[in-house]
């Protein structure tokens, strides 16, 4: 590929699709026969069921089955399974036992030939419990941790360098619940041909995982399990895997010999699929009084199901991102009687910048430095945790080209000197990190006689648009121009590939089409063709007739080498913003950003654009607005629906400058492209909570920076 | 049998009017490209448009589907995106492409209706209103960026309008399909030959149905229903001498769109702009807003500190402000329902200012609203009345605060003990809008905020 070339924007693919209606995701799949169900779910947080009555329900019009644990057909791969959490509790089963693992925890499936008469009838399931005290509330359990079973305690140098150094910093950090909230809700359709085919349709981030789940549940062969899922509304990690919710539909279909769909409600998307973990932490931190970063410590205890362990890498960034001898970390879970958690975007790093980034900041202040000067001064030129080379690394630059256009130095740096009419004004940055992978992947190539290429990947597009981007890398390699080029993706039957999450689809996959490509340029020329002025060269159509096939066709499997364990592979970010905060009522407008990435070269500038003002707007909304209430007395929550969980609206979202360094990476793939996804919205956080300190000399450590925290003294 | 056009087709069927008409265009006739992301109104996935005869003129709006009736269908002319979309795309969906602003696509149906709808608004085509018309719809990937730039380009290619008609003109420029033309001849066929039936006195009673929908759903699906959204003895807004009579039909834009709002609020496009979106507005009528009771009902704040009067089927006459006796409590029996309201029209020296702080810039329900009225004698406050909504259980006026205003001149030092009189009418709560004692402070900011916009020269200590 030519890397010294930026790449031309061009638009989306599936736009047409997408802006006509057109576009079907799982819920607009039909199939003859189709029952629709309906799910009934605890009341309760923690217990079990006592009674559970389902006559009224039976009986009422059009319903097909009432399946309960009383009911429900046993799951064989989850009955050969006596595993016990780690944590000690019992595994979640759904409808396999009258256990209450958390509030809002499926009890019952209302199947009906409709969904109105499904909907109904679930009204009329009655349910008595026996209830136990329940936990809910992570501040008050915070010390009932449980080791992680991975992600563990971690030490360089002195551990206690970080309270003896001249000047030192203590702060607690909170990050509330967060929840993913994509905009079209999670289900499944399924159909079963016979005892051991199933067909199934659904959103999720990688149809071969589903498949996988699928297959180990029923015990069925791959190849008997198919799963369709090619257009996704949205995942931002909430579709990282299959849920019990989804198995037991599948279950369901197959006992009542009929295809059943779920489509979930709004409310449900609060419980059954995931959320950003509720976070504690603490961060301690030494420097010298030049500013040089002598110690630190983070710790993170985070939420966790009481039915299973979910762990993510929140003190990761502490370990590698700055130049410092001393650095301790340590992350703990608690188990609580909630769903479980999932990766939400940026996971993990997310959470940890936030405390991270406010900790540098406010570090910076005390040692009477500018934070970007801060920053570049503790500036880690090779990995202190891996003590290897970054594969590419332009930190340096970005802080610079951010803060230049931000007019960053222009500033009064003093802590509440800034004002616009009645409003307070506040400057604030970070650095936002996250790791550069490449997974395996498989591509198939297909060269038609008139000369047009289909790509195939078992792989998924929940928004960034992956087919625009394969597409891209398919027209560099071969020069065909894009109309001639499709990609089909979203179908476990193609070629296998990962699911889309940490940000690494681009450089995976498309290394994938990058080796497909260039393996079938070496095909063409063995048959004496080859690509030329965006055609094919050569009679095509007599070598598919001399072969008897109706188009040319290669596989490659494609994956990293070497390369991977001699570098540090990271995508880095720096955010700038700058905020108005309302000293009277202590109203945040988040009034302009610069957001800087480092994450290679780019593939697709126009798709990658917008990916990063997304994953900023969704650090808006973390930031100022996004947190999940629950009442701890009932276990439940009091605002899950969208006008009471804010998710931004256009109103809050300000002009979003977005640079990209655009240097390919030298070691990664061969397009030299790191990730982007989730560099976006780490970090932004800690940038906001800064800017605010700047606007008003208040330091807010517990997200989201509503008004009342402003003016709280 | 309710018959209504959906797109280009004509439609008569028997299903329950109650229905949603979000499950009518989904699971009935099976045009999915209208999105279900909420079912109560908040994200704008299912937005389609509703076209009427409004004085003999074809009028379209958006609405949410979710919350709509079916009922609320009858004689209408039903635009889904299929409705919108022709074999090549129309200036809006190619723009969105252009600009990169539909990534996941699931929420992009509902945006292009949104621009539909202002491209079909008979108002003067401006890039803020083009940018308002997509307040009630969420995209969880894009930023909005891509989108705005979207709006701004439509409302560049509206401007060419002129005086022409909004559906001839899109028709003329393929913003939509040419079998448009003839909806509004369709229409008035339809309208003639209607025959609505009457449901039985006591049946419950649905307006624009965006309380009803998201409190119940499952219970007024199908049950029997009394649709007052259409009933023209609930509609209209007029002036008689010095009073502004409305029905209790109408809805939040018939408000901000009536003459003699406009007239005598000329601030009156602020303060509807912070009642939620622009679909739900179309959609919420002012009884409804009355009747649900909410304790921060914006168009309750608004009209209590007018001192409105409703008038019931009954002929019964009830001030407003008499209207809550407790949370939820209405001084109205089963049978009693709204037909129209009225309220004195604020003269010269008459004072009105409406506030608002809810935690998101829009689309979000108050965490405090407040009214106020205020007339002026000789530099003196001779009458005042100022409304205040989540702060008790129910949204009503601060009488003490209120009287302690009259007969008082304006300055800083009154307007700080009425601050402080004011902390003593109300008791608030915390809950998730926020703590008791940041709602007592957004208190206390809003009415300096009145006084403040009401008298800009005063001085006065924030
Ligand atoms: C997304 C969303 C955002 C919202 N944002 C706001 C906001 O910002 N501010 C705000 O104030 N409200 C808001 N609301 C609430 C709601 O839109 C308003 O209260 C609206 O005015 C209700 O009117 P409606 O006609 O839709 O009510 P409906 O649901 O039709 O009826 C509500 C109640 O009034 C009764 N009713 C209707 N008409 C009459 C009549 N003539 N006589 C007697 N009873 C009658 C009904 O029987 C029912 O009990 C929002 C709602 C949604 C869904
Ligand atoms: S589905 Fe969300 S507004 Fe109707
Ligand atoms: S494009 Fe995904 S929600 Fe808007």
């Amino acid at each position: 590929m030519k890397n010294d070339i930026q790449n031309k924007p061009i638009n989306r693919v599936d736009g047409r699709a997408k802006v006509t209606g057109a576009a079907k995701y799982f819920a607009e799949i039909e199939v003859p026969g189709m029952t629709h169900c309906v799910m009934v779910t605890s009341t309760i947080t923690r217990g079990s069921i006592t009674s559970i009555d389902t006559k009224q329900a039976e009986r009422a019009p059009g319903v097909l089955a009432v399946l309960t644990h009383l009911n429900m057909p046993a799951i064989p791969g989850w009955a050969a399974d006596n595993s016990k959490p780690s944590s000690g509790g019992e595994k979640l089963r759904l409808l396999g036992s009258d256990k209450i693992l958390f509030n809002g925890q499926p009890i019952a499936l209302v199947i009906a030939d409709t969904l109105e008469r499904a909907q109904y009838a679930a009204t009329l399931v009655k349910t008595i419990y026996k209830k136990e005290a329940h936990k809910t509330d992570l501040a008050k359990h915070k010390t009932e941790v449980h080791m992680p079973s991975r992600l563990g305690d971690y030490s360089r140098g002195d551990a206690n360098a970080h309270s003896t150094a001249p000047v030192t910093l203590k702060a607690d950090y909170v990050i509330p619940i967060e929840v993913h909230n994509p905009m079209e809700l999670h289900g499944v359709l399924a159909l079963w041909d016979g005892e051991d085919k199933v067909t199934v349709w659904t959103k999720t981030q990688g149809v071969k995982d589903t498949q996988e789940t699928i297959t180990a549940a029923f015990k069925l062969e791959e190849k008997n399990v198919q799963v369709h899922s090619e257009f996704v509304g949205g995942g931002f990690g909430m579709g990282l895997r299959t849920w019990p919710q989804d198995i037991v539909v599948i279950a369901a279909a197959k006992k009542l010999k009929r295809p059943v769909k779920l489509v979930m409600t709004r409310q449900q998307m609060f419980t059954m699929v995931g959320y950003r973990p509720y976070t504690l932490q603490h961060i301690s931190m030494g420097a010298t009084a030049d500013g040089k970063l002598s110690g630190m410590y983070h710790e993170a205890i985070g939420e966790t199901a009481s039915y299973e362990d979910f762990t993510e890498a929140t003190v990761r960034m502490t370990r590698f991102m700055y130049a410092c001898p001393n650095v301790t970390t340590k992350y703990r879970i608690v188990p609580l009687d909630r769903g479980v958690p999932i990766w939400m975007r940026g996971p993990g790093e997310a959470t940890g910048a936030f405390a991270l980034e406010s900790a540098i900041d406010e570090m910076a202040y005390k040692v009477n430095m500018d934070p970007v000067e801060f920053r570049i001064l503790n500036f880690a030129e090779t990995d202190p945790e891996r003590n290897k080379p970054f594969s590419s690394n332009h930190l340096k630059e970005a802080y610079q080209l951010g803060a230049e256009k931000i007019g960053w130095f222009k500033r009064n740096r003093q802590p509440r000197s800034m004002k616009e009419g009645d409003w307070l004004v506040g400057y604030g940055m970070s650095t936002g990190v996250f790791g550069a992978y490449r997974g395996g992947s498989t591509c198939r190539a297909q060269l038609n006689g008139d000369g047009s290429l289909v790509l195939q990947s078992a792989t998924a597009d929940i928004g960034p648009g992956t087919g625009t981007a394969m597409v891209q890398i398919a027209h560099e390699v071969t020069g065909l121009p894009i109309e001639k080029i499709r990609f089909e993706l979203g179908d476990s039957s193609l070629p296998p590939s990962g699911s889309q999450g940490g940000s690494a689809t681009v450089s995976t996959v498309g290394s994938a089409v990058y080796d497909v490509c260039t393996a079938l340029k070496e095909m063409m020329a063995a048959k004496g063709l080859s690509f030329e002025n965006g055609a094919v060269k050569g009679n095509i159509k007599d070598v598919l007739a001399a072969d008897g096939k109706p188009y040319l066709e290669v596989t490659k499997e494609s994956k990293g080498g070497a390369e991977q364990q001699k570098y540090s592979m990271y995508s880095f970010s720096i955010h700038f913003t700058e905020v108005h905060v309302h000293p009277g009522t202590g109203v945040v407008r988040v009034k302009r950003v610069v957001t800087v990435a480092d994450s290679g070269r780019i593939v697709s500038p126009k798709t990658a654009a917008s990916q990063m003002i997304g994953g900023v707007t969704g650090g808006i909304g973390m930031a100022l607005t996004e947190e999940a209430i629950i009442d701890h007395r009932y276990g439940r929550f009091v605002n899950n629906n969208l006008a009471d969980y804010h998710v931004p609206v256009s109103a809050d979202v300000p002009h979003i400058e977005t640079i990209f360094i655009d240097k390919p990476d030298p070691i990664i793939n061969p397009m030299g492209s790191k990730g982007m996804g989730e560099i976006a919205l780490i970090g932004f956080s800690a940038a906001v909570a800064n800017a605010v300190y700047h606007a008003t000399g208040k330091r807010i450590r517990e997200l989201p920076i509503t008004p009342d925290k402003i003016l709280a003294v | 049998m309710l018959r209504f056009i959906l797109n280009n087709e004509d439609i008569g069927t028997t299903l329950s009017p109650g229905m949603p008409l979000l499950d009518f265009i989904r699971y009935h006739q099976h045009l999915t490209g209208t999105k279900a992301g909420c079912n109560e109104g908040d994200c704008g996935a299912c937005t389609i448009l509703i076209g009427d005869l409004h004085n003999g003129e074809l009028r379209y709006r958006s609405f949410t589907s979710c919350l709509t009736p079916l009922g609320n269908a009858r004689g209408k002319h039903i635009v889904t995106i299929e409705g919108v979309s022709m074999p090549s795309l129309n200036p809006i969906q190619q723009a969105l492409i252009d600009n990169s602003a539909t990534q996941c696509g699931f929420c992009t149906p509902g945006f292009v209706m949104s621009l539909a709808g202002f491209c079909l608004s008979r108002q003067v085509p401006k890039r803020r209103r083009a940018i308002a018309a997509i307040d009630g719809n969420i995209c969880r990937c894009t930023g909005y960026k891509s989108i705005e730039k979207t709006a701004s380009i439509i409302a560049n290619f509206v401007k060419q309008r002129n005086e022409t008609d909004p559906v001839t003109f899109a028709v003329e420029q393929q913003i939509l399909p040419s079998w448009f033309s003839g909806i509004e001849e369709r229409l008035k066929k339809l309208t003639l030959s209607l025959n609505g039936e009457p449901a039985a006195a006591g049946t419950p009673i649905v307006g624009g149905g965006t309380d009803l929908y998201v409190q119940k759903p499952e219970d007024i699906r199908e049950q029997s229903l009394r649709f007052f959204f259409d009933d023209p003895s609930l509609k209209g807004i007029s002036r008689q001498g010095n009073k502004c009579i409305f029905g209790a039909s109408s809805t939040a834009t018939d408000l901000l769109e009536s003459a003699v709002m406009q007239e005598y609020f000329p601030q009156l496009e602020n303060y509807i702009k912070l009642v939620s979106s622009t679909p739900i507005r179309n959609m919420a009528t002012i009884a409804g807003n009355f009747i649900n009771a909410s304790p921060i009902g914006d168009l309750t704040i608004f009209f209590l500190a007018l001192d409105t009067t409703l008038e019931f089927n009954t002929g019964r006459i009830l001030p407003l402000r008499q209207l809550y006796k407790g949370y939820k409590q209405l001084n109205k029996t089963e049978e009693e329902y709204v037909c129209r309201c009225w309220f004195e029209l604020p003269d010269k020296d008459t004072l009105f200012h409406f506030e608002k702080v809810s935690k998101r810039t829009h689309l979000d329900i108050a965490s405090v609203n407040t009214a106020i009225c205020i007339r002026m004698q000789d530099g003196y406050i001779s009458k005042a009345r100022i409304s205040a909504g989540g702060l008790n259980p129910v949204p009503g006026l601060l009488t003490d605060t209120a009287a302690f205003l009259e007969g008082q001149i304006p300055d800083d030092a009154l307007v700080q003990q009425a601050c402080a009189i004011a902390q003593k009418e109300i008791s608030p709560i915390s809950d998730a809008r926020g703590t008791a004692d940041y709602k007592r402070l957004l208190l206390e900011q809003l009415i300096k905020a009145h006084f403040i916009t009401l008298f800009p020269s005063l001085p006065i200590q924030v």
